[in-house]
This record gives C-alpha cells, structure tokens and sequence, in this order.
C-alpha cells in the first residue's frame, strides 16, 4: 500500500494528491497532444497553476 | 493519421487535376492502385512523400509534367500541386505542397522560388485554420515525423536499405518516434515539460522564483543552484550528443570492420603489388647501368678486338718479308754519311767513292732513319702485341653483359605478368591501409568521446551533489519568507511527480518495447517463417537471430534476402500498429494512439506465393488502412488473396510515355 506522506526536499508530501495532480496534468497533456492548442510555455504556466491551486500552501 | 484522398496537378506524368479517395472502411480497408511497369505507380507513390516532406528519389528533380512544359512557352509559369486530406486525432487536415515552374527563353524549366507548404484543418465549430507557415514542419513531425514515414510509405526499391537501417544504428528521434506511437508521448511529454527544458519547465521556473530579499546568502545558493542546473542541463545535452555520434561511429566501425574483412586479401596483394614494383625498377636501373658499360667497353675495345685478326695477319707477312732484321739500332743516315766524308769505317777499313763498302754502306739508308723501316715495322709489331693483349677479356666481359641483360628481360617479364594479376586482383577490391586508417579514425573518436563522457559524468555528479547541498540550505533559509516557503513547496512536489513519473515511465517503456518485441517476432514468423527470429534492443533497433543459436554468437552479421528484409519491415511496422490499437483504452491515462495507413509500392513481388498468402492475410487485419500499387500480374494475385478487404480499385492507363491516366475501377 503507498504511504500516504513522503518527505521530498524537507517538504512532507501528500501522496494522494500527488498522484491526483500527476493524473491530471497527462490527461492535459493527452489532449493537448491530439489538440496542439497550448504550446510548451503555455503547458508549463498550466501545470504550475494546477500544482498551486492544488497543494494550496498558507 | 487515415489518408482520405490524394488529388495532384501536373505531377510528373499525371497532366491536370487526378484524384484517389482512400477507403477508410475499418473491414474493407484496402485501396489498390493497379498499373503496368513504367505507367507511373512509383510516381504516384512519390506524391506522397513530396506533398509531406518536400522529399523524393527522382534524379530528374523536376515534377512538371512534360506534357504540360511541353506546352508552356517562353516566360510562363505552371504550378505542380499534390494536396492530402488526412485524419489524425480525429481532426481532418488538408496537407498541400505547391512548386511553381517557369519556362524561360531557351525553353528550360526550371523552379521558380520555394515550393510552398501548407496545412489547414478543421475546428470543431467547423471553420477552416492555417497551421502558421513557421510551425507546419513541426506539425507534419507530430502528424507522422519523415524518420518514421518511410516505413510507412515505402516502396520495393529501397527494401533492402530500409532492412538494414531498422536493424543498425537508428538515431534517437526513431526511437522517439515509435514511442510516440506507442502512446507514451504524454508520459514524455509530462516528464518535459516538469523537469526536462532547465529554466523553461516548472521545477526550472521555480527555482527562479525565490525572492532573496536582502539575504545574501540566500541570494549567493539562488545563483548558485540556477548555475548549477544549467550546467547540469549543458551536460545531458552534450551527452545526449556523444551518445548520437557513438552511435554513428559505432556503425561506421562495424561497416569498415567488415569492408576490411572482405578485402583483407588486398592488403597482402599490395604489400606484394608494392614489393614487385621496387624490384623491377632496381633492375631497370641494374640495366641502364649495365647497358651503358657495354657501350663504354665497346666503344673502348672493339676496334681493336675486331682488328686483331688482321693485325696478326699483318705481322705474320712482315716476318716472311726479311726486312725486319736488315737494320742497326741507333744508326741513322747521318752515321753513313759522317762515314763516307771521314773516310774509312768504324772497324778502320778504308772507304772510297764507289767501292764495295762506299757502295754496302749506302745500301743500308735504305734500313735506317729517316727511312726506317724495320723501325717502324718493329714499333708496329709491339704496338700490335699491346693492343691484342688489352682486348683479351673483351669478348668474355661482353658475354657476361649481354647474358644478363637477356636474363633481365626474362625476369622483367615475369614480374611485369605477376604484376598485372595482382594489379587485375586488385582493381575490384578496396583499400585496406585507407579502410583500416579510417577505421582507427572513428575508434579514436569513440575513446575521446568515452573520455568525455567521463570527465562529464563526473563534474555532473559533483555538480549534483553541490545543487542538492545547495537546495537543502535554501530550503532551510526559504522557511523565513511566506513566499519561500510556498514555492518551496510547489517545488518539492513538482519534483516528488517528476521522480515518481519517470520511475514510471521507465518501467512501462521496458515493458512496452518488451511487448513490440514479442508482437514483432509474431508477425515474423507467421510472414517469414525460415528460421529467424526478431528481437529489440533498447533503441528499438531489430536483431535477427537464426533460431537455435546463442545471439551471441550471431554477430549481428546474418546478411537478409529481400523477402527477408520486407519482412522484417512488415512484421516492424505491423507491430507498432498492433500494439498502438491494443494499447488504446488500456491506460486512461495514456495518449489514445493513432491508426496509421500502409502505402505499399509493389509489395508483394519480393514473396512467394506462400508468402503472399500470408502476407495479404495479416496485414489488413493489422494495419487500419492499406494503399498498395502493383502491377496487373501481382493485382491478380491480391485481387485472389485480399478478396472482400478491397474496397477502392483504381487503375493507370497510360497515354503516352508522358501522360497517365488514373480511373477508379469497379
């Protein structure tokens, strides 16, 4: 069974949401291949967005 | 990608506007293109490639129709156009390559600026966009990139090339490519766009993205890491670049290890060559010499060895002729004279005018100087006695020049033959010495490059280990600033996904080559069943090995037969098909991988007709969609075996030798 937190670079992790994050940037990912709307710079800034509003850090 | 049609103008023999709609009929999914040789199949074939990638094999570069130049006259101008209508992740795109062509005063066409690429395609709201011009090679790379097209538009000419090149030495890009169409291209493209651009990926950015403050030391380990990580970046790009020239050298190495094999003899024959040529010119120059002391020694001699005879007979009648013993030495006609004026003779007996002394005295002028004649005659004698001696070894030292110049002519003749043989030998076969010299040429490179990639792995590592020193004090300093500590977290988890990713990834590359591998070697042996099997290396490269024997052992030197060759293509390209369909669904994460089209040039003329039937049987059940062109007697023979997976039938009529027409059939 995974561990639900792992430590990486001094900073506890939650594994779960990793992984849910992970799943939804290469589903991005996926359709931008077959769409080709957003380039790399673009898929980039999307990924960080979607890592910010996900850990949502106080 | 599924093509849906085909129209081109003026190309080459097709004058005019000639359309091919493709089935993309999932159970009917054959299209044949039936033609006699010469009527222009391979022409059509190379339609393809040209409209997609700008590239063909013709060596008359020219695609205007000749029947349509012909026509044309001073100062104008006819384009050539093939436009593509194609499907690809379910968008429809229309591929269009354009050149223009211009006649000029002495009737020579020639281009007339570049040949213009465009791609549209149809948005969901139904509107046509363009693909900017700047991005439409990008976008034909994503659609099919050209280092993989080719096994998917290829024609009979280029089998055997194509064979070996799937099996050796394939760059980076291909194995790029078949993974892409394996359906790990988001795998991929996550992975780069998290970790893999340095500063432009989102662990790069964040790294940019601390603020120091008035924190110095802060500010110092920002720099540092950013420095770090770009040269880190400069690393991997620069072995990813030693890792391509190894390659490219690697093969080289093998092609010239095994051009020095089958020319081995030649060098032994030119060390011989090389022997022979010094020893016939040290006797040439062992002739000239000796030509030129029979000359000298002839010159010198041979009058008077050719004079000896009669000299001897000379001598021979001066001694039967009395004189020669008639004279007194040392008297002189002036001793006469002297004595007839005194008076009386040396012995003291009286002389007088006319008596017998006055008159023997007088006689004997006729013996002695001036007249001289026994002399003279004497001088003669041992002039003649000299001159027969210095030419007694004459005859001898001639003999023995002239023996060896005749034995010089025999030998030169001999090695002039054995010289020819060799020089014949020779002609045929390369250079060793050039081919060995090249060869230590690429092994140098190789060390140097294994020399630096050393040298590089080790300052990565230092660097590696100073940027993780690094990080991990600023991430302890990062914890005073609210800002810091945000990125900082972002950070770590962009990088816990990277890692957990590419451990992912790696696992699932493995086993998705391991996978092809399997499906290839399937294909193979129910198309080519002689004996081989098929297996993949890393990159993806082919390795046939005989059945039963250790690979190895193999040396990766079976040489392939043509249906060989084709098969293994078929079974290569088939197989990545295969496995794209099977992988479609399998991951919802994965990339939905891509149907792609067959587009055969006279196929099935390299098999038997056993093999035909096995051929005509797999394929169409593999690939989505098959475009074969073939000749009316290979027709026949898919028509038998293709039966109700034909769809579309279209034949070549030509007109002239210029001129085809192209109809759809039945």
């Amino acid at each position: 069974m995974t561990e639900e937190k792992v430590m990486q670079n001094n900073t506890e992790i939650d594994v779960k949401k990793a992984q849910m994050i992970l799943k939804k940037i290469i589903v991005k990912e996926n359709n931008n291949i077959k769409r080709k709307d957003k380039n790399d710079g673009e898929m980039v800034k999307m990924i960080q967005k979607l890592i910010e509003e996900e850990v949502k850090c106080y | 990608m599924l093509l849906k049609s085909i129209k081109v103008k003026d190309f080459r023999q097709f004058k005019g506007e000639q359309y091919v709609s493709f089935s993309t009929d999932p159970e009917r999914n054959v299209t044949i293109i039936q033609g006699d040789n010469g009527a222009g199949k391979t022409s059509f074939a190379q339609a393809f490639r040209w409209c997609l990638y700008g590239e063909t094999d013709f060596s008359n570069k020219t695609l205007l129709s000749m029947a349509v130049s012909d026509q044309m006259l001073p100062g104008d101008e006819k384009d050539v156009q093939v436009e593509i209508c194609l499907v690809h992740n379910d968008i429809e795109y229309t591929v269009t390559r354009r050149q223009r062509y211009k006649k000029d005063t002495a009737n020579r066409i020639s281009n007339s600026g570049r040949n213009k690429f465009v791609i549209s395609y149809k948005k969901s709201d139904g509107n046509t966009e363009y693909v900017p011009e700047l991005e439409t090679e990008l976008k034909m790379k994503e659609i099919l990139p050209a280092d993989l097209s080719r096994y998917f538009f290829f024609d009979g000419e280029h089998i055997d090339h194509m064979g070996k090149e799937i099996r050796n030495g394939r760059s980076s890009d291909f194995a790029d490519a078949v993974r892409s169409l394996l359906g790990l291209n988001a795998f991929i493209a996550t992975l780069n766009h998290l970790k893999g651009n340095g500063k432009n990926s989102v662990i790069g950015r964040y790294n940019e993205s601390y603020n120091a403050g008035a924190d110095e030391t802060l500010s110092q380990l920002i720099k540092n890491i950013n420095s770090y990580n770009e040269r880190i970046s400069a690393i991997d790009k620069r072995l990813n670049e030693l890792e391509q020239q190894d390659a490219f050298a690697n093969d080289k190495c093998q092609q010239l290890r095994l051009r020095i094999e089958k020319n081995q003899d030649s060098k032994e024959l030119a060390e011989e060559r090389n022997k022979l040529e010094k020893e016939l010119a040290g006797l040439e120059v062992t002739k000239k010499e000796k030509t030129g002391l029979l000359l000298k020694n002839f010159n010198a001699h041979a009058p008077r060895y050719f004079s000896k005879k009669m000299m001897k007979d000379a001598l021979e009648l001066l001694k039967s002729a009395e004189q020669l013993d008639k004279g007194i030495p040392d008297v002189t006609a002036k001793t006469i004279d002297y004595l007839l004026a005194r008076g009386y003779c040396l012995c003291g007996h009286k002389i007088e005018i006319g008596d017998d002394a006055f008159n023997a005295l007088n006689k004997l002028r006729d013996f002695i100087p001036p007249k001289s004649i026994g002399s003279l005659i004497s001088d003669f004698s041992s002039s003649c006695q000299e001159k027969t001696a210095s030419t007694s070894s004459f005859f001898d030292n001639f003999q023995d020049i002239i023996k060896f110049i005749r034995e010089f002519d025999n030998n030169r003749n001999t090695l002039e033959d054995r010289l020819k043989k060799i020089k014949e030998r020779l002609l045929g076969m390369e250079n060793v010495g050039a081919l060995q010299q090249e060869l230590t040429n690429y092994e140098r490179d190789i060390r140097k490059n294994s020399d630096e990639r050393d040298n590089l792995n080790q300052e990565k590592g230092v660097a590696q280990s100073k940027l993780q020193s690094d990080e991990e004090k600023r991430s302890s300093l990062a914890i005073g600033d609210a800002n810091n500590r945000k990125i900082e977290t972002y950070r770590a988890y962009a990088e816990y996904m990277y890692n957990t990713l590419k451990q992912e990834y790696d696992i699932k590359e493995t086993e998705t080559r391991e996978q092809l591998a399997k499906t290839v070697n399937t294909i193979f042996k129910k198309i080519y069943n002689g004996g081989f099997s098929l297996s993949l290396d890393a990159k993806y490269n082919i390795i046939l090995t005989a059945d039963g024997r250790s690979k190895a052992n193999d040396d990766d030197n079976i040489e392939t037969s043509t249906a060989q060759s084709i098969s293994i293509i078929f079974a290569f390209i088939a197989g990545v098909i295969k496995m794209a369909k099977e992988n479609q669904g399998s991951d919802e994460r994965l990339a939905q991988t891509e149907p792609y089209p067959l587009v055969m040039d006279a196929p099935l003329s390299a098999f038997d007709e056993k093999r035909i039937d096995t051929v005509c049987d797999v394929l169409p059940k593999i690939a989505e969609q098959i475009i074969i062109f073939i000749n009316p007697k290979d027709g026949k023979l898919a028509e038998d075996n293709l039966g109700l997976r034909i769809a579309k039938r279209y034949t070549f009529t030509k007109k002239t030798e210029f001129e085809t027409d192209l109809m759809e059939v039945g």
